[in-house]
């Protein structure tokens, strides 16, 4: 078995790469890390209908998350008890029932086993089919239209497992009156990396952009010298990092909501829904929380690049990405198109970002065959020692830069927390001694 | 389902020399990709053009009729003629890490069913396989159908690209990302 | 059977009650629902013929329910199966629309029989109630 104590020290930025290659640390993740934490399931307009359903994965486990009659959702193991069939195989649809094509059996939309064939024949009416039904997610919250599951009965409520979090995600999911809504459909890809790369970046790098995304500003920028003005400006941009409970966001601070990277007909549409954007989240929030972002573990959303994204682990040297594009619900068509089109071409599998992200991760994975390589600590510790508390007014830790580590260090805090086996309330209480301490070193 | 065309159209065959131009103009444009000659490629396509390529799914028989997205769901691509250029320059700069060192690729473009539309235009349906090999031994492959619409020019190569509508034979696309064109 | 010892029309519910392809089930022993396929009414049994499943959760198309279960399918008008594993007929009743309600009528009768050519059901809900294919749908 693995020491957590000998893989990452969080504090001091280090990282010992084989917990991106070890199957045994990988067991451990899904065992003490997915199926503890709040995982995100599907978004309320996924579900439109009585019967909607959308088949997701909480890390590997298949979960189908189901619109009920009466409006609820429910969530449940696409697994038949009988012989661990799948229930339901397609991606998404319209259900009145699911049937496990094996033998026969039949469950109604709450995932309960309504139905055994031949159930006097060859079960002799012994069969108690209320105790037989898929493995429902126990606890389900729903957070302004974003559904999210765990398992962990004794994880903390929603509310302050995200912590601080919440009033960077409200930068988006509070955003505006009518609420987001999905382009519908989701694209999916696989990146031979481990998980842990796409969801620390997304929580904390804000640095790889100049390099990595070099070319992606050329593709959307025509004129050399507007294009050299706009990469300079944004370089000398100040910034911000949040972490806090394994979370991050971060973010250059914006003089006005426009330009959007979707242009002119998008731009329109939030000039004339600014005071509404403003009202409803605060000048403040709206103009400086604009950028990357993480919920521990895997969920992830760049807030005005309108993509948002679950990281699912595929064993240790695998993910699949499942991303959206999200859109204001009421925005006018041509608003909404644009968004469609700016988002698909940046941020997705073709996009002129992110496709430099896939070549990033799956390098070090193949590097980290290396035994030596595997060897090697690697260096989280940018930023380390200038951590701040309630920079500009905001709620937890937050930097006055946004290049910096903090938000990797406070994931890989939370994640050796969780696979050290310390329990939610062990983990609470250490979060909160920690943060006393921060706080009195601050004062002082 | 592969209709391009707006509005509807009547189709007709093409005789035998009309097919020879459009296979002869299809090959000349895979070579110039896997000749990475992208700025002779980007000209082969109209100003007005649509380059698309829809995201599929998994469906039960009675939503069948759903499994490719439509014009307003989820795409890979969905590129006007300003923004493959501006791809085309990004693959230009040499900082295009995806693609710098850039992607062999082989593209076989099987397949080939042209119909004439009464607006006299084409519209051709093609198979087509498409391996990329990367770096030391990276290899994606992609596999399906892309109807493209096609007009008549008097210069060289005799015809442009008006509309494509790429669709990939895999719901999960098994490939970091792609960075190349179909 | 003369009028007067027949059974009395019961009132379903409204017409915008039950939408297009939709079905309100009646909680009647055996239960009936009552389905709009085409702008027509149909009432029939509401439990499929091969396995326990309530019809009134199928899918309604072109005047015929499928049970979403394991896809037995039967005509609303008749009764009839139309597909395995389904193979026994559900009882059909008469239906009324008299200005925006909906009534039915729903008459039993002759001894229960077990059809004993049943590929598709072998000992499933063997002895059960079956169908008696009386009475016809009217809008």
């Amino acid at each position: 078995m693995f020491d957590v104590t000998e893989l990452v020290q969080p504090d001091q930025g280090l990282i010992n790469p084989s917990i991106y290659t070890d199957p045994e640390v990988y067991q451990g993740e899904l065992e003490r890390v997915f199926a503890r934490s709040w995982l995100f399931l599907a978004h309320d307009t996924q579900l439109a209908k009585p019967g909607s359903f959308v088949q997701t994965y909480m890390a590997e486990d298949p979960v189908l998350v189901v619109r009920q009659r009466d409006g609820s959702v429910k969530a449940f193991l696409n697994q038949c008890r009988h012989r661990g069939m799948r229930i339901c195989r397609a991606d998404e649809g319209v259900a009145r029932a699911f049937t496990c094509t094996y033998h026969g059996w039949g469950y109604n939309l709450a995932g309960e086993l309504v139905n055994v064939p031949m159930q006097d024949r060859a079960y002799h009416d012994e069969i108690d089919k209320s105790k037989w039904g898929p493995t429902q997610v126990p606890r389900l919250h729903n957070h302004k239209g974003f559904i999210f599951g765990t398992w962990d009965e004794s994880a903390p409520a929603f509310e302050d497992y995200l912590g601080d979090m919440i009033w960077y995600f409200d930068a988006l999911a509070d955003r505006y009156d009518e609420g987001l809504t999905l382009v519908p459909g989701a694209t999916k890809w696989v990146i031979d990396c481990n998980w842990k790369f796409a969801a620390e970046q997304f929580a904390s790098d804000m640095y790889h952009v100049p390099s990595s995304h070099a070319s992606a500003l050329v593709a959307l920028i025509e004129d050399p010298a507007v294009l050299a003005e706009f990469q300079e400006q944004s370089a000398a941009a100040p910034g911000r990092q949040y972490a806090g409970n394994g979370h991050g966001s971060g973010f250059g601070l914006r003089p006005d909501l426009v330009p959007t990277q979707a242009g002119p007909d998008f731009d329109a549409w939030v000039v004339a829904n600014r005071e509404q954007i403003y009202r409803r989240i605060g000048e403040h929030r709206a103009l400086a929380v604009n950028g990357h972002n993480t919920v521990f573990p895997n969920f992830s959303w760049l807030t005005i690049n309108n993509t948002m994204r679950v990281w699912h682990p595929r064993g240790p040297g695998q993910i699949e990405v499942w991303s959206w594009t999200y859109l204001p619900k009421d925005a006018d068509e041509r608003a909404k198109q644009a968004v469609r089109t700016s988002t698909i071409r940046t941020f997705s599998a073709a996009g002129v970002f992110e496709t430099d992200d896939g070549e990033n991760w799956t390098e070090i994975q193949q590097v980290l065959r290396g035994h030596q390589a595997r060897k090697t600590t690697f260096n989280a510790r940018m930023g380390l020692g200038h951590e701040r508390h309630g920079t500009d007014g905001m709620p937890g830790r937050v930097t006055d830069d946004m290049y910096t580590e903090m938000a990797a260090r406070g994931m890989y805090r939370r994640w050796a927390d969780l696979m050290s086996g310390l329990s939610w309330p062990e983990i609470t209480e250490r979060d909160k001694s920690r943060q006393q301490r921060e706080q009195e070193a601050h004062l002082a | 389902m592969s209709k391009l065309a707006a509005t509807p159209h009547t189709r007709t065959g093409v005789d035998v020399e009309t097919r020879y131009e459009i296979e002869r103009f299809l090959y000349l444009e895979a070579e110039l990709l896997d000749d990475q000659r992208f700025d002779e490629w980007l000209e082969l396509f109209d100003d007005d053009v649509h380059y698309w390529l829809p995201t599929r799914m998994t469906r039960t028989v009675r939503e069948r009729d759903l499994e490719v997205a439509g014009r307003d769901g989820a795409a890979f691509f969905d590129d006007d003629k300003a923004f493959l250029a501006g791809r085309v320059r990004r693959l230009a700069s040499g900082r295009s890490w995806s693609e710098e060192p850039p992607s062999r690729t082989r593209r076989l473009i099987t397949n080939i069913r042209p119909v004439r539309l009464d607006s006299g235009e084409f519209e051709v349906r093609v198979n087509f396989h498409v391996l990329r090999s990367r770096a030391e031994r990276h290899h994606d492959t992609f596999f399906g159908e892309r109807t493209d619409l096609l007009r008549r020019v008097p210069q060289e190569p005799g015809f442009h690209i008006a509309r494509r509508r790429i669709v990939l034979d895999t719901t999960t696309l098994l490939a970091p990302s792609i960075s190349i064109f179909l | 059977m003369s009028e007067y010892t027949r059974k009395p029309w019961i009132r379903v519910g409204r017409i915008d009650e039950i939408p297009e392809d939709q079905a309100l089930r009646l909680d009647t022993t055996p239960p009936v629902s009552v389905f709009r396929s085409d702008g027509e009414f149909f009432c029939v049994d509401d439990t499929c013929t091969h396995e326990d499943f309530s019809l009134a959760d199928g899918w309604v198309e072109d005047g015929a329910v499928e049970c979403p279960l394991h896809l037995a399918k039967f005509c609303l008008r008749t009764g009839a199966a139309l597909a395995t594993p389904a193979c026994r007929p559900l009882a059909t009743h008469e239906v009324r629309v008299d200005g925006a309600d909906v009534y039915v009528r729903i008459e039993r009768g002759g001894d229960d029989r077990v059809d004993g050519h049943c590929p598709g059901a072998i000992g499933s809900n063997a002895g059960r109630r079956d169908a008696e294919g009386a009475g016809h749908g009217m809008a």
